[in-house]
């Protein structure tokens, strides 16, 4: 009976340092710690301030590329639209059409609802994602001369 | 003859080439069991040394059937925003490489689903640029339900559409397996659809590297609900 019981002892001592090891074993080493972050979707554009086409009469097209550069850690697809239009400093209604080239290739024209011109890309690196995406102007019979101004609008928006 | 000679300027977004203007952090919310009064913050960082005015706008969105979003902008949409989502304010102002928070409120949760977007516009004089940020907001009694409604085989692809009969959005995912004749296994793919929005309708499409007899999709396990498996054969 006594030495059932010490050996029971012996065995809960023994049980007893296998756990301590067990545990110093798991444990992370001294000073180490695990440091949680998470990490949001968030996105950026740049785009250049402004772009100049040649100059054309009614009924010639002209085309010209822009830059634009995305970053984002989710999937992405971007939008333009067309707000506004003037003449100089006049408010002005065009009658000429502006398109734009879609990464798919297709021209689309272009009005105050923006269109998908970059469907769905994979998130980028943290250089981000350049493209060109070229626009072409159509001058029509009732622009008259002068310098027209655009004011386009891109659109970054996270794929679904 | 008069020729009339056009000159024509884009007037672009507000960022200077290269750097990126403000970085607006989280894009995408999925909120669950939403009610009035919750909160959502917005991180806005500025990132380009310099001063920027950010105005604050709302719409709705929508997908089409391949899943690419589009927005509703008319007043009614922003109407319908704005009763659901109140805006901190409509401009912020950001110093250079400050970071500000917009906290959104939920002002009325009277929906099984709603999607909405805030607009983030950087202005710089005449141009702007602007970032969406998505709202997917569902009470808890919203359930989504996503099948398969239909498979369609052309030589080297296949073409699989789900709908979502459920009254929150919800992706299918499984395994689209490609047989030959004889049945034996060419081809085993993974498929995951995206984000299906209620009652709306997402077809995926897949090349496969053999033309097969028949073409089945196994949905993966407690991934939606109600996906049926379809066999295929021609």
């Amino acid at each position: 009976m006594r030495w059932n019981l010490r050996l029971f002892h012996l065995g809960f001592f023994c049980a007893l340092i296998l756990i301590a090891a067990g545990s110093v074993l798991a444990a992370p080493e001294e000073g180490a710690v695990t440091l949680v972050v998470e990490v949001k979707a968030g996105s950026a554009i740049s785009v250049q301030d402004t772009l100049s086409f040649p100059e054309a009469g009614p009924g010639q097209p002209v085309e010209a590329a822009l830059e634009v550069t995305v970053w984002s850690n989710v999937d992405w697809q971007l939008g333009v639209a067309a707000t506004a239009a003037q003449r100089d400093t006049v408010p002005a209604v065009l009658d000429g059409e502006l398109s734009v080239k879609a990464i798919s290739g297709q021209w689309y024209a272009i009005d105050e609802v923006p269109i998908p011109v970059i469907d769905t890309v994979s998130k980028t690196t943290k250089d981000g994602a350049t493209f060109a995406i070229p626009f072409r102007f159509t001058p029509g019979f009732g622009d008259e001369p002068g310098t027209y101004y655009i004011t386009v609008e891109f659109t970054v928006v996270p794929a679904i | 003859m008069m020729t009339a000679v056009v000159a024509v300027l884009l007037c672009l977004s507000a960022v200077v080439r290269c750097h990126a203007g403000v970085l607006v952090s989280p894009v995408l919310v999925e909120a669950n069991g939403v009610r009035a009064g919750d909160e959502i913050v917005i991180t806005c960082t500025e990132l380009d040394g310099r001063e920027q005015l950010l105005s604050l706008s709302l719409g709705m969105f929508d997908q089409d059937q391949s899943g690419l979003v589009f927005f509703l902008e008319d007043e009614e949409a922003q109407a319908r925003a704005a009763e659901i989502i109140e805006l901190p304010r409509r401009q912020v102002e950001l110093r250079p490489y400050e970071r500000k928070e917009l906290i959104l409120r939920v002002r009325s949760a009277d929906f099984a689903s709603s999607y909405l977007a805030v607009f983030i516009r950087s202005q710089h004089g005449s141009v702007s640029s602007r970032l969406a940020v998505l709202l997917m907001l569902c009470s808890a009694a919203a359930e989504e339900a996503v099948e398969l409604t239909d498979l369609l085989v052309d030589k080297h692809s296949v073409a699989l559409t789900f709908h979502n009969f459920g009254t929150r959005h919800g992706t299918a995912a499984g395994v689209v397996a490609a047989y030959d004749g004889r049945g034996v296994l060419l081809n085993e793919l993974y498929l995951e659809s995206g984000r299906i929005l209620p009652n709306r309708t997402r077809t995926v499409h897949l090349d496969l590297a053999l033309q097969p007899a028949a073409v089945r999709f196994v949905p993966g396990e407690g991934l939606g609900s109600g996906l049926m498996v379809s066999d295929v054969s021609w």
